[in-house]
């Protein structure tokens, strides 16, 4: 017998939901369907959401009450502004609906527990939307960390950069606002799925471009270091004022070999600026340019070869997602890795405003 | 002006290559008059054999070239430990002083070396060379030129592979004093006096003491400048293009690859300019300034700048079938005419190298390379060198030919 179709509800119909969301959840008819969308300013007259999917049968809805309140409804996706998402996943995951956060997914670490240990008290899934998880860059370092061509122990130094020249606007300090939440949260998911919690943060916040409040970062570097792996320093930068031809993504060391790649994962602009499916065959993959190099030092001679990308697919974020609400799969991200990487932002903010580097467990 | 008189502190590989033929290179500046060679016996000396015949006094103790009224300049290239003491006993015997980095261990040592300087009104120099690498005067020509206003971030790295051994704890041990000291020297010289530092120390290589650092990350902050200063160096660096400088402002940047190996090759190593793989360079090098137009488009624009170790004639091996003693000199007065170069042709903001070296094997045009040297350095030599260049280039053309078949 078949899998019951698991019915989405999407929250916001921004930028995000578009590029992100439902182009994936169509990817996957055999686990979804795109159920409702919730959008508060629609009108009988007047609804993007309806503009763009109602020809899929989606229901419109206008507020999050009833939204969260349709038994239909299996799984509900947060896409809206940074600031609410702690009270909109609270409310989704209280009402007893598996929830997909869009991140940042909470100011503080202790929100995210707090959506963790709701999420287990209604028995339903909890899964920041950390999908760069799923980033082909990401994908392939992993590969190469399954192949034994690179050891997690034999690390010395792990450098992942989300560098670009951007004029994205620049808010007010405070909340969850900033780069260190935006592109912070996705680098250090990544640390945090390979390496774990670190043991202590060290970070440098700026407003590179000056644009805005000056307290407003828009490029940080932070390093991490750890007990479990006492040699190793990661260093997670990013920046929204790099004009380069080529943008630094990994530098990954170990003593005698080396990964080192250029370039950002191509999902995104595929589907926003090339009108890309997700099933479309080449998918997020990576140009050949853009390989990364894989480097081995031996008897005083490096050889290089190049890797090829493992294509990125944001659709096996929701595969898992969908599988984990059937009981078929683990969960790949979770909750418990969620709340790691928020306190790593907030560490990160506290060691740049008192100069210092600041131990994992600093009292928050 | 009658020529300064140099007494060279040592004989060793710094004193060979980067010391000694800038001065015999310059007559009308300086006179090469004694080297100091402790183990040096009347039978059995270096600095006699390689520096006899032109008449150079050999001296044994420190206190022959102190003590010797005729020495207006002391070049102090002996090891590490002996820095600070040497350099001490120089400055207070009234002569100036040019000391081989890192220059002492402590900043109170190079403080200290400065007030004698001043008491006896004579110049201490720190050799401090790589403000005139050809990366980084390509980047103060761009800050000069208001092409990176108002920096954002500069980082500027040392990255190598390298089995080097650092030698015990102590002292100016560790790649920090090591290779730290230029880039260090480079920042302070563009952003001055910081207001914090940052900083990781590790053993990357878990070679050697495990307090000998051999990897290092240090981060500056600035009281009246919002740039962030990153500053790194590692020696389990593999890779095909090792990241030098990545300078950036909001709308402008300067991206340059390549490591110039000579230094740390001779200063760990041993190595000489004869050795094989000695300035051996990465294939590809490549420097590139980067603007964000009004438009929202970005530009890039190569600006390959002037190496030592891309100028210098990396591919004469000891195996050359050039006589030795030819080759050695000219080649270090390429170094030498390059330095002076490298700063006038600052101006014009972009240098190829690629251009010098192409000249310079112009087979229509044999004698620019020689003529190069001539304005540089008004030598007496001129003749000599071409002769010895000549050879030099054909040698070059033939191994230039053979890593060209490899690629």
């Amino acid at each position: 017998m078949p899998d019951k179709i698991i019915n989405v509800a999407l929250i916001g119909i921004g930028n995000s939901a578009n590029v992100f969301h439902i182009p994936y959840i169509l990817s996957l008819p055999e686990i979804y369907k795109l159920h409702t969308i919730y959008e508060r300013s629609a009108t009988p007259e007047k609804s993007k959401g309806r503009d763009k999917y109602g020809h899929l049968g989606v229901k419109i809805t206008t507020t999050l009450e009833e939204t969260l309140a349709d038994p239909e409804i299996g799984l509900v996706i947060i896409t809206t502004r940074g600031a609410s998402h702690y009270e909109i996943a609270k409310a989704a995951l209280t009402a007893g609906k598996n929830t997909v956060l869009e991140k940042p997914i909470t100011t503080t670490a202790a929100e995210v527990q707090d959506l963790v240990d709701t999420a287990k008290a209604h028995n339903v899934i909890f899964v920041p939307f950390h999908n760069r998880r799923f980033d082909g860059d990401f994908l392939t370092v992993r590969k190469l960390l399954a192949e034994g061509k690179l050891k997690l122990e034999e690390i010395v130094d792990f450098e992942t950069r989300y560098d670009v020249r951007a004029d994205w606007g620049a808010g007010s300090p405070g909340g969850n606002g900033g780069i260190t939440y935006g592109l912070g949260c996705h680098l250090l998911d990544q640390t945090v799925a390979l390496f774990g919690a670190p043991k202590s943060v060290t970070a440098l916040l700026q407003n590179g471009r000056r644009v805005g409040d000056p307290e407003f970062d828009d490029s940080f570097t932070i390093h991490l270091r750890y007990d479990k792996y006492p040699g190793l320093v990661v260093t997670a930068r990013s920046a929204l004022h790099s004009v380069a031809s080529h943008q630094i993504r990994y530098i990954i060391r170990e003593k005698n070999r080396s990964f080192v790649k250029y370039g950002l994962d191509s999902q995104e602009p595929q589907v926003a600026f090339e009108g890309k499916k997700p099933t479309d065959k080449g998918f997020g993959e990576d140009p050949e340019e853009l390989y990364g190099e894989y480097g081995v030092y031996e008897g005083g001679n490096s050889t290089f070869t190049k890797i090829p990308t493992v294509p990125g697919s944001y659709r096996d974020y929701y595969r898992n997602v969908g599988e984990t609400i059937l009981g078929k799969a683990k969960q790949e991200v979770t909750g418990e890795q969620g709340e790691i990487g928020m306190r790593i932002i907030q560490l990160a903010h506290l060691s740049h405003k008192t100069g210092r580097t600041v131990p994992f467990d600093e009292k928050l | 002006m009658a020529p300064i008189r140099a007494a060279v502190l040592g004989v060793g590989f710094s004193a060979n290559v980067f010391h000694i033929p800038f001065i015999l290179g310059l007559p009308d500046v300086y006179k090469l008059h004694s080297i100091m060679e402790r183990s040096a016996t009347a039978t059995s000396s270096k600095a006699k054999d390689k520096y006899g015949h032109l008449g150079v006094k050999v001296v044994t103790t420190l206190e022959e070239v102190t003590g010797d009224p005729e020495v207006d300049l002391v070049v102090v290239t002996v090891k590490d430990g002996a820095h600070f003491p040497y350099a001490k006993a120089a400055l207070s015997a009234g002569k100036h002083v040019v000391l081989e980095k890192p220059v002492t261990t402590t900043s109170a040592e190079v403080r200290e070396l400065i007030a004698i300087a001043k008491a006896k009104n004579v110049v201490f120099a720190p050799y401090h060379n790589r403000r005139f690498d050809g990366d980084f005067l390509t980047l103060r020509s761009l800050l000069d030129a208001g092409k990176l206003p108002n920096l954002v971030d500069y980082e500027s790295r040392y990255d190598t592979r390298a089995d080097w051994e650092l030698g015990p704890p102590g002292g100016s041990a560790g790649i920090l004093y090591g290779l730290g000291s230029h880039i260090i020297d480079q920042a302070v010289a563009l952003f001055g006096e910081p207001k914090t530092v940052t900083a990781m120390l590790l053993n990357g290589r878990q070679m050697g003491h495990p307090d000998v650092d051999d990897s290092f990350i240090i981060h500056l902050r600035y009281a009246n400048n919002p740039v962030v200063v990153t500053l790194r160096s590692a020696l389990h660096s593999v890779a095909s293009h090792q990241i030098r400088f990545n300078v950036r402002s909001k709308d402008s940047s300067y991206v340059k690859y390549g490591l110039d190996t000579q230094e740390p090759q001779a200063m760990f190593q041993g190595m000489g300019p004869l050795d094989p793989g000695f300035g051996a360079e990465p294939e590809s090098s490549w420097g590139e300034y980067g603007v964000r137009g009004k438009d929202g488009k970005d530009t890039f624009e190569k600006c390959v700048p002037l190496f030592f170790g891309q100028a210098f004639p990396s591919s004469l091996s000891a195996s050359s079938p050039v006589p030795q003693p030819i080759l050695c000199l000219p080649s270090c007065l390429l170094l030498l005419c390059l330095a002076p170069l490298s700063c006038s042709f600052s101006q014009h903001t972009f240098l190829s190298p690629e251009r010098i070296l192409i000249q310079s094997q112009d087979p229509d045009n044999p004698r620019l390379l020689p003529r190069l040297l001539q304005e540089c350095c008004g030598s007496d030599q001129r003749h000599r060198d071409a002769r010895g260049y000549a050879g030099a280039r054909r040698a070059r053309h033939a191994h230039h030919r053979s890593r060209q078949d490899q690629r």
